[in-house]
C-alpha cells in the first residue's frame, strides 16, 4: 500500500502517457482502414485480398517489428514514433476486416434508394454508407481500442514508457504489487476508452437507440 | 401529344445478366401532365420499365426519350434529382428522420436545410400525415406511413415527372382509396407527368388517364384508356386480366 501512495504521481504520469500513446494509433488506424476497406470492397479481387492482408499484418510479431522499424523509418530506437507506427499497423489489420464486413452488411435496397434519389458517390459515402455501417464500424473500433491499449505496454521493452513500465520494473524487482497495479490501471484505461466510444456511438447514431425497432414492413 | 413530350419508351428491351428477360420490345408513351398506369402481374417488368426512366436500369436495346431527348445523354445524378421516385419498398434512409428523408433531394440540389425542412413539414400535411411524426426514424413508422413519407419525398423537389412504384401497396383498402383520391386531387392541381405502377387493374383504371397492360415475359399486351381496354380488349389475356379485377371488385 505504501508503494502505491509513494508512487501515485508516477502512476498518473504513466497512465497519461499510456493514453496519449494509445489515442493516435486508434484514430489513425481507423482513418486509414475504413476508406481502404470501402475502396477494396468495390472490386472482387481486392475485397478477397482484405482478409489475407489483415492476417498477414496481424501475424507480424511485435518485438522484431519494433526492432526493425527504426532502420526502416530511419528513426532513433527510443523514438515513440516506432511504437506508434507498429500499433497503427496492428490497428489497421484489425479494422480492415471489420470495416469491410461493416460496409457489406448495409441493406442493398437502401443503397439502391440512395442512388435513385441522386446521391453522388461522395455524398452517398458520408451520408448513407458511413452512418449505416456505423454500429459495426464502432464495434471494430472498440476492439482496436482495447487491443491497442494492451499492446502499448510492449513499448516499455524498447524504452517508450507507459503503464508497461510497471510490468517491467515489477518483474525485475520481483514485486508483484507493482505488476498488478500496472494491469489494473491498463484495464481501467481500456474500460474508459470503451465507454467513451460507446457514448460517441449513442450520440452520433441516434436511430439505433430509439424505442423498439419495428420490423420494416415488406411491400 | 404524340410528338414526344412526356416520356416515350421506344422499343426497349432488358435482359438481366442471369438471362431473365424482364422487358421485351416495349413501346409506350406517358403523355405530359397525364398519368400512365403500368399494370401487370408480378414479374412482368413494371419496375424495370419504370427504372429505365431515371437510368437505374439501362435497356439492352431501344431508347427512352424524356421531353423528346434521349435520357442516355443525360447526367444520371442530375436526372435522378429532377425526377420524383416513390420506391416499391418505400426506400427511406433509416439514418434520417422523417423530415430529413423528405428534404433529401432539395438538400442534394443545394437548398438550405432549414428551408427544405420547412417545406418538408408542409408536405407531411399534404400526404395526410401528422406533424408529430416529423422527428421519428423510418423504423418507428408503420408500412403505410413509410409509403406516404416516400410520396412526400418524391414531391419535395417539385419534379415534372413522378415515378410511383406500387406506392399504396402496404395499406388497407379504405386508406388506399383515400390515398388514391388524394393523388387524383393533387394531380388535378399540380399536373405532373406520372407513371404509376400497380398490379391492381382497378387501381390502374381509377388513376390512369391511360393504362398500359404488361404480359408475363415483359411484352406489352395493350395500351389505351380504361374504356378502350374494357370495350375492346386486344386478346383473351387482356380480357381475363380485366375480368379478374372486376370479379374482385364485385366481391368486395
Ligand atoms: N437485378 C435483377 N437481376 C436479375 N433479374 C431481375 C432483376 N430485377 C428484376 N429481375 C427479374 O426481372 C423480371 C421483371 O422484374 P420487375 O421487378 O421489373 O417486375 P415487376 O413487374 O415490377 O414485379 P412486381 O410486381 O413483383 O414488383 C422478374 O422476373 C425479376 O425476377
Ligand atoms: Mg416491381
Amino acid at each position: 500500500m505504501n508503494w502505491l501512495i509513494l508512487n501515485c504521481a508516477q502512476i498518473l504520469h504513466y497512465a497519461l502517457q499510456h493514453m496519449l500513446l494509445s489515442v493516435f494509433p486508434i484514430l489513425l488506424g481507423t482513418l486509414v482502414a475504413v476508406p481502404l476497406a470501402r475502396l477494396a470492397n468495390g472490386f472482387r479481387l481486392t475485397r478477397s485480398s482484405i482478409y489475407v492482408a489483415s492476417s498477414v499484418l496481424y501475424a507480424i510479431p511485435s518485438l522484431p517489428l519494433l526492432i526493425f522499424l527504426p532502420a526502416l523509418l530511419r528513426t532513433k530506437i527510443l523514438n515513440p514514433v516506432n511504437i506508434e507506427v507498429a500499433l497503427t499497423i496492428y490497428a489497421i489489420a484489425i479494422m480492415l476486416t471489420s470495416a469491410s464486413h461493416a460496409f457489406l452488411s448495409i441493406d442493398p435496397s437502401v443503397i439502391h434508394a440512395a442512388d435513385a434519389m441522386g446521391f453522388g458517390a461522395w455524398k452517398k459515402f458520408f451520408q448513407v454508407e458511413l452512418p449505416l455501417a456505423g454500429s459495426q464500424l464502432l464495434a471494430g473500433i472498440r476492439v482496436v481500442s482495447v487491443s491497442t491499449i494492451s499492446l502499448v505496454t510492449v513499448g516499455s521493452l524498447i524504452g517508450v514508457n507507459s503503464l508497461g513500465f510497471f510490468f517491467l520494473e515489477g518483474y525485475q524487482r520481483d514485486f508483484p504489487l507493482e505488476i498488478w497495479v500496472g494491469i489494473a490501471a491498463t484495464a481501467l484505461i481500456a474500460l474508459l476508452f470503451d465507454q467513451i466510444l460507446a457514448i460517441c456511438g449513442r450520440v452520433l447514431m441516434p436511430w439505433n437507440h430509439r424505442r423498439v425497432t419495428r420490423e420494416r414492413s415488406a411491400a | 401529344m404524340e410528338h414526344g413530350l412526356g416520356i416515350a419508351w421506344k422499343s426497349v428491351s432488358k435482359t438481366y445478366n442471369d438471362g431473365t428477360v424482364a422487358v421485351n420490345n416495349v413501346s409506350v408513351t406517358a403523355d405530359e401532365h397525364r398519368t400512365l398506369a403500368l399494370v401487370g402481374s408480378s414479374g412482368s417488368g413494371k419496375t424495370t420499365l419504370l427504372q429505365m426512366v431515371n437510368r437505374m436500369v439501362t435497356p439492352n436495346s431501344g431508347t427512352v426519350l424524356i421531353q423528346g431527348q434521349d435520357n442516355q445523354g443525360m447526367n444520371p445524378v442530375t436526372l435522378r434529382r429532377s425526377i420524383g421516385y416513390v420506391l416499391q419498398n418505400g426506400g427511406l434512409l433509416p439514418n434520417k428522420t422523417v423530415l430529413d428523408n423528405i428534404a433529401t433531394v432539395p438538400v442534394l440540389q443545394g437548398t438550405r436545410r432549414k428551408d427544405a425542412r420547412v417545406h418538408a413539414l408542409e408536405l407531411l400535411d399534404e400526404v395526410g400525415l401528422e406533424k408529430s411524426i416529423q422527428n421519428r426514424y423510418p423504423s418507428e413508422l408503420s408500412g403505410g406511413q413509410q409509403q406516404r413519407v416516400g410520396v412526400a419525398r418524391a414531391l419535395a423537389a417539385n419534379p415534372e415527372i413522378l415515378l410511383m412504384d406500387e406506392p399504396f401497396a402496404a395499406v388497407d383498402p379504405i386508406v388506399r382509396r383515400n390515398l388514391q383520391d388524394e393523388l387524383l386531387r393533387l394531380q388535378s392541381e399540380i399536373g405532373k407527368t406520372i407513371v404509376f405502377v400497380t398490379h391492381d387493374i382497378d387501381e390502374a383504371f381509377y388513376l390512369g388517364d391511360k393504362v398500359a397492360l404488361l404480359r408475363p415475359g415483359g411484352t406489352l399486351a395493350q395500351v389505351g384508356t380504361a374504356r378502350e381496354l374494357i370495350d375492346h380488349p386486344a386478346d383473351s389475356f387482356v380480357a381475363s386480366f380485366i375480368n379478374a379485377g372486376c370479379l374482385r371488385s364485385e366481391l368486395q
